[in-house]
């Protein structure tokens, strides 16, 4: 900006108009408010001499008899007069330049007839000196010269004609006119000095006025210019806010689709399982009634209604009759027999079906809304995850070590516990099946940590992650998943930051297994959650 | 803006009558203030009836004043110079002249005090003006001048002009005769009002001095 100031020129003819500009615009503002100064001292002289008239000599007398002294008169009538144009020219045309030369010829004829009608008296000679002193309010030495010219003229007349009025002398002395003449002269030069400094004062002031007006300008188009920068930067910063934030609300769609063609995949999965083996028991089960025998006693019941005349001698007599017995207690032992395996395999069916209505059951509860802060058992959210993926933990022989300290009731969003643990648990799960059968284990922890937080710990002994990836682990679309989407772990840093907690990974390498330590506070944070995803990225620990 | 507003015809003309009206004024005032006041011719020697002392050792001045008159203050003050300037070789009388019928508190007249302030100077009542008659005094003002002999040797004004104080021809002489013994003129206008001198009915004339 200083530079901007220095390139305002100073020189230019334009510069100099305006300068001269502001300085007649000054002048004219000084001869207005001198005016209007002056008229109101014409006022109050008027009255001063009117007063001191009445005061000093308000009656001539002669003898005893006594009238309206003429000085009186001469105040009121040529008092009058004397202020009447000036003041009228101050009213209608101020700052003219024949108003102050009427002015001042006015204030030089108020001094000499002050000084009549005090009679002379040397003190009232100072409203001469007192008088010019105050017309130079008006910046212009030419009206000092119309008053001085007043007061020679004045004194060269009466000089002439009374002489002894201004020198109390019949016959002047030119000695007396000059020393009269150098006295106002003397006061007029240095008062017309002192108006050529102010002069060169007030042209001074309007440059620096005229060079603070530019620098204004100049300061006001870079403010416009700055501003409409700053606006259109804004505006694009917006658009790219807007873009942003539309981009986001695209991620949590995906992320929520990814997150429920999970769950659905996961739920599939389990169910699927569960399914072939109840397809099994459901096919034995039909089996067995196939092959049962019971045909076998519909033929034995049919041939004793054929003998029922003769039962007792066809048991007895015929061949096949006597077989009869023998064949029915072999073919009940046989339909018993069925009858339990039959039943076997339908409670199997039963259990089977029970595990898929609890999966369905588990899903419908870790997929009902979250958001609201409840008071739970980390235990108890920690066995549900587990239980969620039971079937594929025991499928795939992975071995579950549950390790819990004694932890105090929790308020937070069980909801949300619940769908971080069951991802913990299914990334451990999925690290575990690239370890040989028989040494997949799964740790689970929960201790306290400090007073007001505690701890839930996923270890597993499985694939591990090398260090490379542990700085990316929580980021978004990161995943080491053949058909992974990378949203998993990073909606649970997200929700650990909203809960107020944090989630830490440490692993020692590949074939190393891995720790998630969950961290989070046992009684819900008040207030608005803090913007997660910004911090996300600075608040989760990676342990190498 | 311009700074100049030109005036119309109407306004000129009005301009012209306001110069020639104050011109007319002042002249008026100032003929006023320079026209003196008619003078009797004054006695050559001090009148041997007045009841002034005339000072046997030096000059003495007579200033006839009329006690109200507004003009007379410039005399007094003409007085108080002329006073200081004969440095103690002159007395002088003001002599204030009434009607014996119009007040008896003369020590408390402006004039009397003012004369009775001023060193050398004696203030006196001349009461029905018997003394200004006698010496020929009509006019506030007058200012008679005798040797110590008594011989008249200025009559007049000590004032420039009506009221108004200043150098003035009247001094000059006087103070040239006290010191030098000569003096350019012997006599000089007098600027004032006229005293009054119809004596009041019944009563006697007076001179009542300090």
């Amino acid at each position: 900006m200083r530079a901007a100031v220095e390139r305002i020129p100073c020189s230019d003819d334009s510069f100099e108009r305006d300068a001269a500009a502001h300085v007649d615009e000054q002048l004219h503002a000084t001869a207005v408010r001198t005016d209007r100064m002056f008229a109101w001292l014409m006022g109050l002289q008027w009255l001063a001499a009117i007063a001191a008239a009445l005061w000093l000599s308000p009656r001539a007398w002669s003898g005893m008899e006594s009238s309206v002294h003429i000085h009186v008169w001469s105040a009121f009538l040529l008092g009058g007069i004397l202020s009447a144009l000036p003041i009228f020219l101050a009213l209608v045309h101020p700052g003219a330049v024949l108003t102050r030369h009427v002015i001042a010829v006015a204030q030089a004829l108020w001094s000499a007839l002050l000084i009549h009608l005090t009679g002379g008296r040397i003190e009232t000679h100072f409203h001469v000196f007192g008088s010019l002193a105050i017309l130079a309010s008006y910046r212009r030495w030419p009206v000092l010269v119309t008053a001085t010219i007043v007061v020679a003229v004045d004194h060269a007349l009466r000089g002439v004609w009374w002489p002894e009025s201004v020198y109390g002398v019949a016959v002047a002395s030119p000695w007396r006119s000059l020393e009269h003449a150098a006295w106002v002269l003397f006061e007029d030069v240095f008062l017309a000095w002192s108006i050529r400094q102010s002069l060169a004062d007030m042209q001074r002031i309007a440059r620096n006025q005229v060079r603070l007006e530019r620098a204004r300008d100049l300061v006001e188009e870079e403010v416009q210019l700055r501003t409409r920068e700053l606006h259109d930067q804004i505006g694009v910063r917006m658009r790219a806010e807007k873009q942003l934030a539309a981009t986001h609300q695209q991620l949590l769609t995906a992320a929520r689709r990814a997150g429920m063609a999970d769950v659905a995949t996961s739920v599939l999965h389990n169910v699927g399982n569960v399914l072939n083996s109840i397809n099994v028991s459901s096919s034995i089960a039909t089996d067995r009634v196939r092959r049962s025998k019971v045909s076998h006693l519909a033929e034995a019941v049919e041939l004793m209604e054929r003998h029922e005349n003769d039962l007792g001698d066809f048991i007895a007599n015929d061949p096949r009759g006597r077989q009869l017995p023998g064949f029915l207690k072999l073919l009940a032992k046989r339909l018993q027999d069925e009858h339990g395996e039959v039943l076997a395999e339908l409670d199997a069916l039963t259990s089977r079906l029970d595990h898929v209505k609890k999966i369905v059951s588990a899903q419908q509860s870790h997929a009902s809304a979250g958001g609201f802060v409840e008071r739970t058992e980390a235990v108890q959210s920690l066995d549900e995850a587990l239980a969620f993926e039971a079937s594929s933990l025991e499928k795939h022989g992975i071995e579950v070590i549950r390790e819990y300290e004694g932890l105090p009731a929790i308020e937070l969003d069980r909801q949300k516990l619940l769908q971080i643990l069951v991802n913990l648990v299914r990334n451990a799960k999925d690290a575990l099946l690239e370890m040989p059968s028989g040494q997949r284990r799964l740790t689970c922890r929960i201790r306290p940590s400090g007073e007001q937080r505690f701890q839930i710990v996923v270890q597993d002994n499985g694939a591990g992650i090398p260090k490379q990836n542990l700085t990316r682990i929580f980021s978004h679309g990161f995943t080491t998943k053949p058909h992974g989407h990378g949203f998993g772990l990073h909606s649970c840093a997200i929700a650990v930051r909203e809960m107020g907690g944090c989630l830490s990974v440490h692993s020692d390498g590949s074939q190393c297994g891995a720790t998630f330590t969950l961290e989070l506070p046992i009684a819900a944070p008040s207030g608005a959650p803090r913007n997660a995803r910004q911090t996300i990225e600075a608040d989760c620990q990676l342990v190498g | 803006m311009s700074l100049y507003r030109p005036f119309a015809a109407r306004q000129n003309l009005l301009l012209a009558v306001w110069l020639l009206a104050l011109l007319a004024g002042f002249a008026w005032l100032q003929l006023h203030a320079s026209t003196p006041e008619r003078q009797a011719p004054a006695p050559r020697e001090w009148p041997a009836s007045s009841r002034l002392k005339l000072n046997a050792d030096g000059c003495t001045l007579l200033v006839f004043l009329h006690p109200y008159c507004p003009c007379s203050r410039a005399t007094l003050e003409e007085l108080a110079r002329i006073m200081t300037r004969c440095r103690g070789r002159l007395e002088a009388q003001v002599v204030l002249t009434l009607p014996g019928d119009e007040r008896a508190d003369w020590e408390r007249l402006e004039y009397w005090k003012a004369a009775a302030a001023i060193p050398g100077v004696r203030p006196a009542a001349d009461v029905d003006g018997c003394e200004a008659r006698r010496f020929g005094a009509r006019t506030s003002g007058q200012t008679l001048l005798f040797d110590r002999g008594g011989a008249l040797r200025f009559a007049g004004g000590i004032t420039a002009s009506r009221g108004h104080s200043g150098d003035n021809a009247g001094e000059d002489a006087i103070v040239s005769w006290v010191l030098d013994g000569v003096a350019d003129v012997v006599e000089a206008p007098t600027f004032g009002c006229g005293l009054p001198l119809e004596p009041a009915q019944g009563g006697p004339a007076r001179l009542i001095e300090e």
